[in-house]
This record gives structure tokens, C-alpha cells and sequence, in this order.
């Protein structure tokens, strides 16, 4: 029942922060491994089994402002608890589909959430809305201390610390956020955009992570180089670049508003429409048609609701539903849940 | 791989994309990359990581002349494994393969040492070390001034941190 409770709660990163239209949320991982037994990877499930009694002793004792680390087995999870985490970004696929002794720890909030036996020992992770990097990194940290006042971290002076792939070895982190850039999709330039950050040392990937779509317009960016730049130097170049690519948005949004305005209007419209007075509504619609709505809401043609744009979006997808519903549903029965509960959303007014 | 589009370069770039709700996979050079004006890519800097470091260490000459049955003293894993798998075993295989390991961390981060976090707990002595370090930078630039009154503030410094550092200990002993 308590884990229920847990798991039910309003992620913190979901949160609508004001006067941030582009930038959604921002995540904060750090790689860590213990010293003297193997990674995960090859780890037997005894070493497997043994690293996550130590590692779950640990972080339970951890308290960020008060609140306590739950940690979660997930080899004792029901799979739909486990599709929740993942929907909800606490953990990732790989810590989802692994076989092994593995977990993650949670504050209530859900703004902690640290990996274990994933492919390091430990991931510690600070998912925020907005862009305040800085402030999830600090908590990130915090994290990294209380438990190295307990374990012994593999970290050499020259590598920094050791991870299982040779892409995270140094700092250990991977700084990212998650943009809404519906405009530059419509203008066809998000492509061009968003390829020259290679060229600048970071990744662009979809909502759902590596290999996913960028369904709903929305991009995580993060840095790709972990050795031989400091937290600091990583964070503001991300930030740096992040702030570009909310100039272009919104200079993309404008150029729209004074040269296509009727069509966006009633794409907007539309899209409110649907999302009113659906039926029916599969993944892909409610995420197109949210994307649209949030668009409007941003910049003023339509009176904003009262739930947050990220929330409806995590909420509604089929693990969140299922488990919220508490029962199981057929593809279709999904979309008609959707649809109910989008309706009931939409229909909010803010400040009601 | 080659291009999907044009069949004749290198495929460079990995793209996702979904046309009318069915989702296509392609694999394009970075030319037809830039003219496809489709809709919602995601681009992805190589196809995986294991994928990527097999072809930075395809690359690499080494490779190929190191004995490559020699496994790692900890984990037991050999090279090639650590190759298929794009992951190394544990610490150990860091020094263990460091030679074959340079060039991929050169490509894969630009080369350079480890800035940033040290461990609070047990980085403490490179942390002295590293302040000792810089201190003796500032000294060598107080002596050129020939400020020598902080200087010699300086060169205590040092001398004290070297002491809980345990430098020299032999004059430690001494005193
Ligand atoms: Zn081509
Ligand atoms: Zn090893």
C-alpha cells in the first residue's frame, strides 16, 4: 500500500515552472562504481545480489530536506510497477529489461531517484522542472557524499571515476534537458538545428530516451564529453546552447504569429477541440494535439488549464493509466481512458 | 553500413521517424541526412555505443596486434569481450587496457585528465595533493615578484600539508 502511495505521486520534474516555456525539466546523472568487485554486467547474481544489500542500507539512510529514500526491488515489482518507473523517467530501459539483483531508490517526491545494478553500480539521478542544473547537480552531490561516507567509489586521479562504458568515465555525468520546440519542428528547421550540436559535443534524443521518437516536439539534449571538463564547464555549456535553442523556438514561434497566423490558430484550436471532446485518443494524437495546446497556451491565443503539459503527457501513457485505473486494459479501452481522462483535464480552468 | 538514400557513402547518422503512426528506421550519409526535410527526427550520434566503440577501435591498429587471449586479473574478461560488449569489466580492466583504452578516450572525450569531482572521503589526499600543487605554482610567481614576505607564507603552507600528507616521511621522523 505504501509503495502504492509512492508510486502514485506527482513526479516534482512534472511540475509547470513559470515563465519557461521552452524547457520543460532538467536531469542531473552521476555514474558511480564501487571499488574491488566487478560491474554489473558481469557480475554474478551472488556479486549482483551483494552489491545491492550494501548499496540499499546506504541509501536509505540518506535524508535530501527531510525526505527519506523508499528503495524498490525491482525483482520483486510486479511489471506494470515497473512500466510505471519508466514511463515516469525514475529509471531507465536497461535497468527495466535487466535480469539481475537490481533497484532504485525514491524520495516521495520522486525528484532523487537512484539506480542500482544498472550499467554501473550506482546512478544517482536529480530530475527538476525547469533549468536550474546547478541547483540538481548541488542535490546530485549531496548524494554522492552521504553515500561515499559509506562505500568506496572506484575513482582514479587521472580517469576520474571509472565506469562500465568508456562514455561516462570522468565526471560521471550526464547533464540534460528537455525542450518543446514545436515551432522549429514546424518550420522544418528543427533537423538542421539540432544536427550541429553533435558538432558541439552533445546528444539530442526523444522524450522516451535513446532510439525513441521525438513525439510531442520534445528533445532531451545532453552532454556528451564526461572527461577532462569540470561539472561546471559541462552545465554551462549545456545551458549555454540551451538558451540558443529557446531563442530560436521563440523567434520561430513569432515569425509564425505574423506570417501564418490563421493556420496556427486553428492548429491550436483544433487541437483543443480534439482534446475537449475525444473519444477515443492514442498515444501519438494526445501527444501531438498536447504539443499543440501547450504551444497555444505559451503564447496567448488560448486560456491555459489547470494540469501540467508534462504530467498529461507521462499520466496518460499506458503503464501511469493501468496503474492509476487499477486494472488492465486492451489497446482500445487505453484510448478511450485517455481520452476520459484528458477530457477531465482539459476542462479545468486555471485558477478555478 | 551504407546510406539508405543513396547507397554509396557511409551511413553516419541513425534516424527515427514516424510517417501516418508507423515508425521507419533509417540510416543516412551525412549529406542525405541534411537534405531529408522530413519530420521529427531524432538523430543519434552512432548506432549504440558498443557499435561506436567497435568502430573506434576498428580503427585502431593496436587492436588487432595485441594478444587478445590476455583477460583482465579481476573480472576475467578479455579485450575482445570488453570490444563486443562496449563496456569494460571493472576498475582493474582500466589499467589492464590502458594502452588499447587511449585512443577511444581520446576520440570519445578529446583527450585530457579527469577534472572536476574529487571523492570527499577518500579523495582527500589528491585533493592535497592537488592544492600543494597550486601552491607551489603561486610560490615559483611570488618569488619571480620577489614578494618574498608572502612567499615564505606560501612555503609553509606547503610544508604543513605535506607533513599530513606524509611526503617525505622519513622527515617526519626526524622531527
Ligand atoms: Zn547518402
Ligand atoms: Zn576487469
Amino acid at each position: 500500500m505504501q509503495r502504492n502511495d509512492l508510486l502514485l505521486r506527482q513526479s516534482a520534474w512534472m511540475q509547470e515552472v513559470e515563465n519557461s516555456p521552452v524547457v520543460l525539466s532538467n536531469r542531473i546523472r552521476l555514474a558511480r562504481n564501487l571499488e574491488n568487485i566487478p560491474f554489473p554486467h558481469v557480475l554474478t547474481a551472488e556479486g549482483a545480489w551483494q552489491a545491492e544489500d550494501v548499496l540499499a542500507a546506504a541509501l536509505q539512510k540518506i535524508e535530501i530536506e527531510g525526505d527519506r529514500l523508499t528503495y524498490l526491488a525491482l525483482n520483486s515489482l510486479p511489471p506494470l510497477e515497473v512500466k510505471v518507473l519508466l514511463e515516469k523517467h525514475l529509471i531507465s530501459l536497461d535497468l527495466a529489461n535487466a535480469k539481475r539483483p537490481r533497484g532504485v531508490a525514491l524520495t516521495q517526491d520522486h525528484r532523487l531517484a537512484v539506480m542500482v545494478n544498472e550499467e554501473d553500480h550506482v546512478r544517482i539521478q536529480v530530475l527538476m522542472p525547469g533549468d536550474r542544473l546547478t541547483e540538481s547537480f548541488r542535490q546530485a552531490s549531496l548524494v554522492d557524499d552521504a553515500l561515499e561516507a559509506e562505500v568506496d567509489f572506484c575513482f582514479r586521479e587521472a580517469q576520474g571515476y571509472l565506469t562500465a562504458c568508456p562514455t561516462n568515465v570522468g565526471t560521471g555525468m550526464r547533464a540534460s534537458v528537455m525542450v518543446h520546440l514545436p515551432a522549429m519542428v514546424m518550420t522544418n528547421q528543427v533537423q538542421q538545428v539540432l544536427g550541429t550540436l553533435t558538432q558541439l559535443g552533445l546528444t539530442v534524443r526523444g522524450l522516451f530516451g535513446e532510439g525513441s521518437q521525438a513525439l510531442g516536439n520534445i528533445f532531451q539534449l545532453s552532454n556528451q564529453i564526461t572527461l577532462g571538463k569540470s561539472e561546471e564547464d559541462i552545465i554551462t555549456h549545456l545551458q549555454a546552447v540551451t538558451r540558443q535553442m529557446v531563442e530560436i523556438e521563440m523567434t520561430a514561434r513569432e515569425n509564425m504569429r505574423q506570417q501564418a497566423s490563421l493556420m496556427l490558430e486553428d492548429k491550436i484550436w483544433r487541437a483543443r477541440g480534439i482534446l475537449q471532446n475525444a473519444r477515443r485518443l492514442s498515444s501519438e494524437e494526445m501527444m501531438h494535439f498536447l504539443s499543440m495546446d501547450r504551444l497555444g497556451t505559451d503564447m496567448g491565443m488560448i486560456p491555459g488549464t489547470g494540469t501540467s503539459f508534462t504530467a498529461m503527457l507521462i499520466n496518460s501513457h499506458p503503464g501511469c493509466l493501468q496503474y492509476v485505473l487499477d486494472k488492465e486494459l486492451e489497446p482500445e479501452q487505453r484510448d478511450e481512458e485517455r481520452s476520459r481522462i484528458i477530457r477531465a483535464a482539459m476542462s479545468e480552468k486555471r485558477g478555478d | 553500413m551504407l546510406c539508405h538514400r543513396c547507397g554509396q557513402r557511409e551511413a553516419s547518422m541513425h534516424l527515427i521517424q514516424t510517417v501516418n503512426g508507423k515508425t521507419r528506421e533509417l540510416y543516412l550519409c551525412e549529406q542525405c541526412a541534411k537534405q531529408s526535410q522530413e519530420m521529427n527526427p531524432v538523430f543519434h550520434p552512432a548506432m549504440g555505443v558498443a557499435g561506436l566503440l567497435q568502430a573506434l577501435w576498428g580503427f585502431n591498429p593496436a587492436v588487432n596486434e595485441v594478444q587478445k587471449e590476455e583477460n583482465c586479473p579481476v573480472c576475467g574478461v578479455s579485450f575482445t569481450q570488453i570490444t563486443r560488449a562496449g563496456k569494460l569489466g571493472c576498475s582493474r580492466c582500466y589499467e589492464k587496457f590502458e594502452a588499447q583504452l587511449a585512443p577511444v578516450l581520446r576520440r570519445l572525450h578529446g583527450g585530457g585528465q579527469h577534472k572536476g569531482k574529487i571523492p570527499q572521503r577518500r579523495g582527500a589526499v589528491i585533493r592535497d595533493k592537488m592544492e600543494i600543487k597550486e601552491l607551489k605554482e603561486r610560490l615559483q610567481a611570488l618569488i619571480r615578484q620577489e614578494n618574498f614576505e608572502e612567499a615564505a607564507g606560501v612555503r609553509d603552507q606547503i610544508k604543513g600539508l605535506e607533513q599530513t600528507l606524509g611526503v617525505g616521511g622519513d622527515a617526519n621522523a626526524k622531527e
